[in-house]
């Protein structure tokens, strides 16, 4: 017994020692900096890409690697109506980069910019209220969103936020960050951050190899040559849908028969199982299944004869153009796969570089904007369907509103595919969100002799 | 034509037709040489062409055969043999096509299936039917792509491991690129036509080089490579000069079940060919027309030597003609042309002197008629006069009042005689003095009207047989250019001959027509007539058929038709009366007429 407890303590005092060596090696250390490449293209506001969300710009609300929402700016937020008015209450003496305070004013204002939709945003006290005309769940949430995040300008017109760090220098694509002393939740870590949103894939790859860049994002066909080189790759679940743009200005498209009749053609698995790898899921709705839970209940499979069969019923098809961005290399081998399973049907199509939205047909992405399925699918609707935004938040409505979208085959979803990160073994604490966006504001950076 | 440019035209054409019938047999034997020269040449620069191709097609198939070899290649085909993901090897081929530069390279499974493809990466999962054919050397075959359709110099590699199999399909494009990487000797080139459904397109046409090349150029020759499946060869014109021209050597592609993929059209120029021929051309036109030239000089040499004595002969003929007897030629050295002009000038002496004979006997025969009628003139009224004398000198003796009577009726007798030897002697002079026709504008209807008017009171005489006059005259006859009292005489004349003629009384008939350009004067009688002889001669001077005529009139009437370039005949029978015919012209032109003459 005495032994049995002298060997308890001895493990026991070992598992401790272990515990406070391993802390040791990760405490998080200060200076230094990180150089970035995304080529997250996504409309800029304020001056600055939404990339910098986070890091330079903060939202009310955040969402943290768990899918949860979390407090932000607001540090405490309610509704006393079923959704329909909002109060946010704002965290007090944060500063924005130029010194000023951030007031319920410079929030409303930003808000007000950004346009909630349905909602208008008034000034309270110690807060914002969003005030919306019908009630809106789903507003903390979508407020998390970049569009969404409180930014203004300074005296000399420079966008500004309340962010870990500030702009330092803007050359092109290529943004100098600077640690912000000031900032409300303590000094980042790092003190600087470069970050460059341009480069490819296979370019950012390169940078990676040959050590000039510590995060990178990872092209899907390359993420398994990145875990055959030992790279230390982040992946996240499905967050990027590919999709294939019906142009509704198209004539002989306006006929839904042959717009499902391209919707059938299609063979998503050989898209999913070769050209992305097996990574992420075939696309059969509009959102991942792991948001839903109902994606797998729409059809995704390949029906030739029913493509055919409608085919027939349309008549004459004029040759039509697929239309893909030429520098995403998997784009053009998706369009031309699908002109494949068009002309399997009878229907003579083409692809086309360069991503013109008045082709017949185009490969989109669309990065899934918030784990929030009714913000994602919004957000989804609002940029490729000419279906009505969804209003309401049940999982009910969702799935129809859903299902009503694909069935106007005006975008068909092809697959889901995961946005996937390189970093360098000595970048601690990098963090996704579900839908793949990355949490750099407590990155920090170990010493090179240090291992993970 | 002259004999002389007969003679010359006659040389000109033998010579120019020999020079053209030498220069175009050297110019066709020529050709023909060159052209098979160039036949030959063509043969073996297609046989290097063919060298060539074959050599390229070798070393696609060695390209293949490298890449099946590759280490990389045996480990995919050991992992997909044992069920590996064939989607890892999505980009391997385009990375191996990149390394190998080839066009094109599939990894297919032993179905068929493709695994990874380098020219067309979607089509992953398709079956491609080049499976089956498997072999060491290259073929052609039609490779679609996303975009269009192309055709390839392909090779097929196997790789095995255990018993599964991994084919390596690996090409090169037969393009524009493709046909510039061939070592083809100077003045050829090569184009390909890629077989497609319809007609010759020139969007399938690899090759074209300028703006001046036209596929309807070519189309029928391609056209007959699609029909027969075989060799052909045209001449191809490109533009309108000859030395655009290129000699096309059509090949059918087959692919490997031997369908027609494609057309190899291999030309070569014909510029220097061409080039030849014109300086062979320009060498024979330049000695031919200085042959023609100088044979054109000799023929007018030679026919102005051969001729000269002709000319001089023709020439002299025309002196004589012109009355120049004592006409004489130089006698040529030639014998034939010799004995000619000899035999000319003897004939001009021997006409000199027949002429001299004929003419003094005229002459003499002349004076002598003269004579005679002057004579017989001049005897008629001589003898009423010495009667008259002898009977003055007989009645001397008479009383004076019977001699008074004598002597009264005597003189009488001797005046009139007297006065009939001056007429006589007054048409001898009137006939030696014609006077020269003063023309104006005569109405000859106008003037047979007065002169049978004139002679009316004769016709019906008393005492006289009555002679009827009927005039026939053409209403439209149109003036003339004459002299109306010489014409006047003329036809009065006749017409008194008529009378003459007609001692029993008959009928006078005076017609009047036009006839051509000018009038035509007919005056008729119903009188005893003429014989032939007489006919013949009855407008010889001094000759008459009448007992006491001078044989003038008609001579005279004979000179003034003739002063008015017009012309008499007669026309008669005996006992059947006679016909006169008088042709006068409508204008004299370059005769000066007396009233324009008296206008100017």
């Amino acid at each position: 017994m005495k032994r049995t407890a002298y060997r308890l303590l001895a493990i026991t005092s070992t598992a401790a020692l272990l515990c406070a060596a391993a802390h040791g090696r990760t405490r998080p250390r200060y200076g230094s900096g990180v150089r970035i490449e995304s080529r997250v293209t996504v409309p800029e506001y304020e001056g600055a890409p939404e990339v910098l969300s986070g890091l330079v710009f903060e939202t009310l609300t955040r969402i943290d690697e768990n899918g949860q929402l979390q407090p932000g700016l607001a540090s405490y937020w309610s509704t006393p109506n079923n959704g329909a008015r909002w109060e946010f209450l704002l965290r007090q003496n944060v500063q924005l980069h130029d010194g000023s305070e951030m007031t319920p004013l410079t929030v409303a204002k930003s808000l007000a910019q950004a346009q909630v939709p349905g909602c208008k945003v008034l000034t309270a006290s110690n807060g914002v209220i969003v005030d919306c005309e019908q009630p809106q769940p789903g507003v903390p949430m979508a407020l998390a969103q970049p569009p969404y995040a409180i930014a203004t300008v300074d005296k000399n017109q420079n966008a500004i936020g309340t962010g870990p760090y500030r702009i330092d220098k803007r050359t092109g694509d290529t943004f100098s960050l600077r640690a912000n002393d000031e900032y409300w939740n303590g000094r980042p870590y790092l003190d600087a951050v470069e970050l460059n949103t341009s480069k490819p894939f296979r370019d950012q790859m390169t940078e990676f190899s040959f050590d000039r860049a510590d995060v990178v994002e990872v092209g899907t066909e390359q993420y398994r040559r990145a875990v055959d080189q030992r790279m230390h790759v982040e992946l996240s679940r499905p967050a990027e849908t590919v999709l294939l743009i019906v142009n509704p200005g198209t004539p002989i498209l306006h006929d839904q028969r042959l717009r499902q009749a391209i919707s059938l053609a299609i063979d998503r698995n050989a898209i999913h199982a070769v050209i992305y790898q097996r990574q992420g899921e075939v696309a059969a709705g509009l959102l991942p299944n792991w948001m839903t839970g109902y994606s797998f209940l729409f059809p995704s499979t390949q029906d030739l004869g029913k493509a055919r069969q409608l085919k027939s019923e349309v008549g004459q098809v004029p040759t039509l153009t697929i239309s893909y961005d030429t520098g995403d290399p998997l784009e053009r081998l998706i369009a031309e796969r699908v002109a494949l399973n068009l002309r399997d049907t009878g229907i003579s199509a083409n692809a086309a570089a360069g991503n013109n939205a008045s082709t017949d047909l185009r490969i989109a992405h669309n990065i899934i904007s918030s784990p929030d399925a009714f913000t994602a699918l919004n957000d989804v609707l609002r940029r490729f369907t000419i279906m009505p935004v969804v209003n309401s938040g049940s999982l009910e409505s969702l799935y129809s509103d859903e299902r009503t979208a694909l069935q106007t085959f005006t975008a068909i979803p092809l697959v889901h595919v995961p946005r996937i990160a390189a970093i360098k073994d000595r970048v601690r604490d990098f963090k996704q969100t579900p839908n793949g966006d990355w949490l750099l504001d407590e990155v920090w950076l170990a010493k090179r002799e240090e291992r993970p | 034509m002259s004999f002389r440019r007969r003679l010359l035209g006659v040389f000109a054409v033998l010579i120019i037709a020999t020079v053209i019938a030498i220069g175009w047999a050297i110019s066709v034997r020529t050709r023909e040489v060159f052209e098979r020269t160039d036949t030959q040449r063509a043969q073996a620069l297609v046989q290097q062409f063919r060298r060539e191709f074959t050599r390229r097609g070798d070393e696609v198939a060695q390209r293949v055969q490298r890449i099946a070899d590759e280490e990389s290649v045996s480990r995919m085909a050991l992992d997909l043999s044992r069920g590996g993901d064939p989607a890892v090897y999505l980009n391997e081929a385009a990375q191996k096509a990149q390394a190998h530069q080839l066009d094109f390279l599939e990894f297919l499974t032993e179905d068929g299936t493709i695994v990874s493809s380098a020219q067309w990466p979607a089509r992953f999962g398709y079956k491609e039917a080049a499976i089956k054919t498997t072999g060491t050397s290259a073929f052609l075959k039609r490779e679609e792509l996303p975009d269009s359709v192309t055709l390839g110099l392909f090779a097929i590699k196997a790789v095995k491991v255990g018993e599964r199999t991994l084919y390596v399909l690996g090409g090169e494009k037969l393009d524009q690129d493709f046909l510039s990487t061939l070592t083809l000797p100077s003045g050829m080139r090569a184009m390909l036509y890629r077989t497609q459904e319809g007609g010759v397109s020139a969007k399938n046409l690899i090759g074209l080089t300028s703006a001046t090349d036209g596929i309807e150029k070519i189309a029928p020759l391609i056209e007959k490579v699609q029909q027969t499946n075989e060799d052909a060869t045209k001449i191809v014109h490109w533009s309108d000069d000859l030395r655009d021209a290129e000699t096309v050597n059509a090949f059918p592609l087959k692919g490997a079940d031997g369908s027609l993929l494609g057309v190899l059209l291999v030309a070569h120029s014909r510029r220097e060919l061409v080039q030849f021929l014109y300086d062979i051309r320009t060498v024979a036109f330049t000695v031919g027309g200085i042959g023609i030239l100088v044979a054109i000089m000799v023929s007018i040499w030679l026919a102005t030597r051969i001729t000269r004595p002709v000319v001089q002969l023709a020439e002299a003929s025309r002196t004589v003609a012109g009355g120049q007897w004592d006409t004489h030629v130089e006698v040529p050295n030639t014998e034939e042309l010799g004995e000619l002009a000899e035999a000319f000038n003897t004939m001009t002496h021997e006409i000199i002197t027949q002429r001299e004979r004929l003419l003094q006997s005229e002459r003499v025969a002349a004076w002598r008629e003269l004579a005679r009628r002057l004579a017989h003139e001049l005897k008629n009224p001589l003898f009423p006069l010495q009667i008259t004398v002898e009977n003055l000198l007989r009645a001397r003796s008479l009383p004076e009042a019977e001699f008074d009577e004598i002597f009264r009726e005597s003189t009488t007798t001797l005046l009139a005689e007297i006065s009939n030897l001056k007429t006589i002697i007054g048409r001898f002079s009137d006939f030696s003095k014609m006077p020269q026709p003063q023309l104006q504008r005569v109405q000859v209807n106008d003037l047979l009207k007065r002169i049978v008017a004139l002679h009316e009171p004769q016709f019906s005489a008393t005492g006289k047989p009555v002679i009827q006059a009927e005039l026939k005259l053409d209403e439209n006859l149109p003036e003339i250019d004459a002299d109306p009292d010489l014409l006047h005489r003329v036809f009065s004349n006749l017409v008194l001959n008529a009378m003459d003629a007609m001692p029993e009384g008959g009928t006078i008939a005076l017609l009047t027509r036009q006839n051509g350009d000018g009038i035509r004067v007919e005056i008729s009688d119903t009188g005893v007539g003429l014989k032939q002889e007489e006919c013949e001669r009855l407008f010889t001077p001094y000759y008459t058929t009448k007992q006491h005529g001078t044989g003038l009139g008609l001579a005279i009437v004979q000179s003034v038709i003739s002063d008015h370039r017009g012309s008499i005949t007669v026309e008669s029978e005996p006992g059947r009366g006679a016909t006169f015919k008088i042709d006068l012209p409508r204008h004299l032109n370059g005769a000066l007429r007396a009233d324009t003459a008296k206008v100017g």
